[in-house]
This record gives C-alpha cells, structure tokens and sequence, in this order.
C-alpha cells in the first residue's frame, strides 16, 4: 500500500524541531476544543445525541451491504455513475480512465481525506496532470509539499510569513503576510481554475440510502463550486460512510460540525444526487461515485476494530489527546493523524510491524473515547494493537526479555521486595536535586528526557506495616 | 466483479452467506430541543437570531412593495446596478422583474461568475441554524448562490421551518438534484485560526423575510 514515513523517532524530533507546530497545534486544538464544548452544552442532551450517533453507525455497520446496494441502486437511477474498487489500485485505475476519457490536465479537489489515503494527486502528477486542492488549508500544504498536520485544520503548522512566501513563489508577486489578502490571493487563483477545469473531485461526509444522495459539509465553498461548476463530478467515498435516510443525515449533522469546528452546522452543507437534471443550466453533466474499500472490509471482519468504522472523521479526538496536542499530525507519518490515525493508519495499512508504533503514541487517557461523537473505544484498540504487535513479535527481544523479567520479579513479592531494596540503593549514583538523571540504557532513554521520581527509603509496604497509612 | 467482491466480503464479515438486501429500519427518538416548543413568531425570532449570530443581515418587510424597496437600498448600499444582479428565474421571484428587468435570469456560470449579487428564493429557512435551503432546478441555478460576491435571499412565512430535520421532511422527498444548505457566508480559519470571510463562496449574505406574499 501507499508509502509514508516509518521512522516514528524521525518523525518525532522533528516535529520537535519545528520552530512553530507545537504552539500552533496547541493553540488551535484549544480552540476548536472549547468551541466544542460550548456548542454541544448549547445543544443540550449531548451524552443523548452521542449514543444515538453510536447506534445508528452501528445499524450501518450492521447492514452495510444492503445500505450500499439501496444506494448504489438509487444513484444509479437518478444518473450517477458508480464504482466499486476493492483496492486502492483500483480506485486509481478507475479515476484514471474518466480523466483519460475527458482528456482531462486539471483536476479540482475539494477536502477529501480518502483522496489523499490513495495518493491521488501523486498519481495524476506523475502523468502529468495538475490536481489541485481547493480548500485553503490543503492549497497551502500542497503549495508546501507537505501533508496535513490536522484533519480539520490541515495547514495550521504554517504561519502567515510561511503562507505568504508560498504565495510569492506560486504568483511570482509580492503578497502582503495579512489572512484576509491571503485569502483573496487563493479565492482569485482558485475561481479561475473552478471555471477551467473539466473534472472536480470531492469526498462524501455521508452518502445516504434511500433516496441516493451524497452530502458534502464545507465553510468555504469550494465544496459545492467543485459539485457544479466542472462538467464533470467525481466522488471518493469510503464504503462506511452511509447513513440510511435523511433523517440519520440529519443527526450526523448535529453531530459532525459540533464536534469538528464546534459550528452548530458547517457554511455549506451540499446535498447531490446525481448529475443535473433535465432542464438545468448548471451542476455537473456527469456524475462518478467511486467506492473504495481499500481495507474496510478486513477491518469489518475483525470484531477487535470493526467498531472504528463507526468514525465520522471530525477530529474531535486529535484535540484532546495530549500526545496529539504535544507532537502534532506528521508524526503519525500517514494522512490520518492523532489518536484515530494511531488506530487507522496500521490498520488500513495491514502492517503492524511497520505502522505498529502509531499505537504507543498515547498516554491510554481514554480522553478521545470520552470526545468521539460515535462513542468509538479508542483507547482500548490501541491496547489491543499494542498486544497484537508485540505477540507478533515486532518489539525488540531486549524489550521482550526486560518485561518478562520486570513481570516475573513484580508478580512474586518477595522478589518484588528485593527489587524495591535494590533499586533504592542503585539509584543513588544517580540522583540530582531529588530525580533521576541519567543511568543506564534503557532507563536513560526516560531520565534524559524527562524527570523520573527515586524509590522512597520506605516503601509504601513499609508504611502501611507501621501503621502509618 | 469489483462490486460482487466487496459485497461478498461484507456479508462475509457479518457472518451471512450471501449479500442481504432488506433490512429492519432503525427506531428512534431525537432527544428534546429549545425550538422544539417555539410558536410561529418564536421561530423566526430564532431564525432572525441564528442568521445574524452568523453574521448574516436580516430585513423584515411587509410585503413586495416593501421589499423592491429593500432590494433598491441594498443595491444602493452596495453600489450594485441592476444588470450586475443574477436572479433566479422562479415564479416566486416574478414582482422582482417588473422593477428590475434588467438583472439577469439565466443559469451561464461565466455570467453569473461576473455578476456583483446573486438573488435567490429560499425553499426552507431553518430557524435553529439561520440556515437557507436551497432547491436547485431549471429555473433555480446552483450558481447563483455562490459565485457572485453578494447572496440576496428572500422567503416568507410558509417557508420557515424550525429545524434541519424538519426541512428535509418538507423538501426530501422532492424531484431534485441538488439541495444546498446555506449558514452565512463563506469562511475560513486556515490561516493561523484566523476567522477570514468570503473564501469561495459570498462574504455577504442577507435575507429578506416578506410578511404578505399578498
Ligand atoms: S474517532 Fe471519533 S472523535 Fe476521532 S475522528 Fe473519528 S469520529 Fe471523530
């Protein structure tokens, strides 16, 4: 599958290096935190709303084979094109032939994240054709080469100096460093080329059943100049992301843009259900809606992760994960990022030796199950990832050989006294200023870093013996 | 065949034999809501609060007299000449061409790209979102909405709805092919979180309410 970082310790230090990212990241998942909050208490019933996202994701899961059939049906009906790829391969073969067919050397995108689980761009870049992201966050990014640091705010790394030398160079003019003229500068490069371009391209927040349909939540527009201003409409849509009627649509909207941008609902909310109808004088004339699976079903089949599938892609859980919040996107090395993308990205991948680590970036908080809208356990699958990696061996025989030692000594308390006795005295070399510095691999891969605690003279047993707790 | 594959898969994974078709509806109650006990004056107050709290700019009036005359201040305001003006050509919209025969009716999405302000009639206005629901169609462009700098919207009282889920009992079940649900201008926080409006869509949306359609 698609390439990627795998050097997680790489990854690390540099985001750690990252003049920028770690405030930015902060400051931005602070706000769409709180703004959150505020909304879903406006709401009101939030835990009511929550539980009834779970279970509806969960019916769709549940039958999803009927639910993609009604709405292939239906889509098909009103004029829509559908495809089925199992493989990432085929999603790209398939996109290729309708670019091939229209001739197409522009392509428009509006925001969609399995678009860029399959590399879309590089594809049609490496035959010449010039895909462009039309959100502005994922503009700015594809101006930088870079991938997103966040899922909703994808270019928040960048600062406007960063924004605007980008600018220059796409425009060879000087650009002022201020958001709103940065703004202008994209909406007239990008309104241009919406007018241009034979094929936009756009993902699906949710396809709905009965009647077909495929709705787009966006803020700035280009979500729905991509739907109807090319002549041509391509959808990339996971195959999970279905509900079954409007009615569904409509608590996914009460759910989706709370917990994504803490809006009550998004600017644009764009309901298509195929290309225009007789009469129209405008909307795309041809309509494609690629279902991808990519990896789905294997993670349907496996009982341990299917409930992941329940994910709305809101983001809410990058926002509260502290590891998240320290390190920022790039460092889950793939397109999805914090603790969804810990769980997601080896899985969809099917590589746990390589993309395995993603599971230990987390403190096992349990903060992004608390903040999921469908109730996803995410905290528990990044145990159970945690477990399958290591039973396959992919941890190092040291790490191995350590902690079956450490849990034979601590599971037997004599050997656990003794150990407590030892280490209070083998500490002391290095003890500064009441922690511990220093020492021996591999405690000194913690002690370098970051304060340890020493062992107490008494030990807690000690104390509890003597009556004094 | 690709299509076969995943389906099979999937009923495999669900543990049936073969890709099942039918299923049981979900059964389900909406937990309560404030507008859920707002009279008809109540909800487009909240219509009216929502839409502003979205920088939206709301006008009252009385009937279509009033509002020409509304549309002429806007204008004004605006700076905006007649033929600058895209409009849909419903017949909801019909006073509208006699005082401005000028504006442009049809759906070219060059012409309207040019146009200062894109005039529309909202099919459902949402009062717990300040959202406009827009039917696209023959005579109601998609366009029009979103490619002028400018969205003028117009509606009256059988048009409001309190919420989303009600605007899709009323207008799901429709012959269209595009509904878009509108909620303010167009807007961003890319740039460093930093609020910006007007990206690709309108900075500017206003709405006139027409009390007497008459
Ligand atoms: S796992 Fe839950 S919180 Fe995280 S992106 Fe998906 S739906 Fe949102």
């Amino acid at each position: 599958m698609a390439a990627g970082n795998r050097d997680l310790q790489g990854r690390i230090q540099s985001a750690f290096r990252h003049p920028f990212l770690r405030k930015a990241v902060k400051s931005a998942t602070n706000t769409l935190r709180d703004r959150k909050n505020v909304v879903t208490h406006d709401l009101g019933h939030w835990e009511d709303w929550r539980n009834l996202g779970m279970q509806i994701r969960n019916h769709v899961i549940e039958n999803l084979d009927t639910y993609l059939q009604q709405f292939a049906k239906n889509m098909l009906q009103q004029g829509a094109q559908v495809h089925w790829a199992v493989t990432a391969e085929d999603a790209l073969r398939i996109f290729q032939g309708i670019v091939d067919k229209h001739k197409a050397k522009l392509v428009l995108k509006s925001k969609s994240m399995v678009s860029e689980e399959l590399h879309v761009n590089h594809v049609l870049e490496d035959r010449g054709i010039h895909a462009v992201e039309s959100d502005l966050g994922e503009y700015i990014i594809q101006l930088a080469g870079e991938t997103p640091s966040h899922i909703i705010v994808p270019a928040i790394h960048k600062t406007r100096q960063e924004v605007a030398d980008l600018f220059e160079k796409d425009s060879g003019q000087k650009q002022q460093p201020d958001t709103a003229s940065l703004t202008r500068y994209a909406r007239q490069k990008l309104r241009q080329m919406f007018l241009d371009a034979p094929i936009g391209v756009s993902g699906c927040n949710f396809a709905v059943a009965d009647p077909g349909a495929v709705a787009l939540f966006t803020n700035e527009g280009n979500g729905r100049l991509v739907t109807s201003v090319p002549p041509v409409h391509v959808v990339f849509m996971g195959l999970e992301r279905i509900v079954p009627t409007f009615r569904e649509l409509d608590v996914m909207a009460k759910l989706l843009p709370r917990s994504a941008t803490g809006q009550k609902i998004t600017s644009y909310m764009s309901v298509i259900r195929g290309p225009k109808g007789p009469g129209e004088q405008d909307g795309a004339q041809e309509m494609h809606i690629i279902i991808v699976d990519n990896g789905r079903t294997r993670i349907l089949a496996n009982p341990k992760y299917q409930e992941v599938l329940r994910c709305i892609r809101c983001g809410s859980c990058l926002n509260v994960c502290p590891v998240y919040r320290q390190v920022g996107g790039h460092t889950y090395g793939w397109v999805y990022s914090g603790p969804i993308g810990a769980v997601l990205t080896p899985l969809l991948q099917n590589d746990l030796i390589n993309w395995g680590e993603t599971a230990y970036l987390t403190t096992l908080c349990g903060a992004c199950t608390e903040a999921c809208p469908t109730k996803i356990p995410l905290h528990e699958m990044l145990i159970q990832l945690r477990l399958e990696r290591t039973v396959s061996g992919a941890t190092s025989s040291l790490e191995r050989t350590a902690f079956r030692l450490w849990s034979e000594t601590w599971g037997n308390p004599t050997l656990y006294k003794l150990s407590m006795k030892g280490g209070y005295i083998g500490q002391k070399p290095f003890m500064k200023e009441g922690h511990l510095e220093g020492g021996p691999t591999p405690l000194s891969a913690w002690t370098n870093s970051r304060y340890f605690p020493p062992i107490a003279k008494e030990t807690f047993r000690d104390r509890w013996r003597k009556g004094e707790i | 065949m690709s299509q076969q594959q995943i389906l099979g898969s999937i009923a495999k994974a669900l543990g049936r034999p073969t890709p099942s078709t039918v299923t049981e509806s979900l059964k389900y109650t909406l937990p309560p809501r404030a507008i859920d006990h707002l009279d008809e004056a109540g909800t487009l107050e909240a219509f009216r609060q929502a839409f502003v709290g979205i920088n939206g700019r709301f006008f009252r009036v009385e009937n279509w007299n009033e509002a020409v005359e509304q549309i002429r201040k806007i204008f004004m305001e605006l700076n905006i000449r007649p033929e600058e003006a895209a409009a849909w050509d419903v017949p909801e919209l019909a006073p509208l061409w006699e005082t401005f025969p000028e504006i442009y009716r049809g759906g070219d999405i060059g012409i309207t790209a040019g146009k200062k302000i894109g005039i529309t009639w909202t099919h459902g206005a949402i009062a717990e979102t300040g959202t406009l629901a827009l039917l696209a169609g023959p005579q109601s462009h998609r366009g029009t909405s979103v490619l002028p700098p400018v969205h003028l919207s117009l509606f009256s009282r059988r048009e409001l709805v309190k919420s989303l889920g009600e605007a899709f009992d009323r207008l799901g079940s429709k012959d269209f092919r595009a509904l878009n649900f509108i909620t303010g201008p167009s807007r961003t926080s890319d740039i460093e979180m930093d609020l910006t409006i007007g990206v690709h869509g309108p900075a500017v949306v206003l709405v006139i309410y027409v009390e007497n359609l008459g």
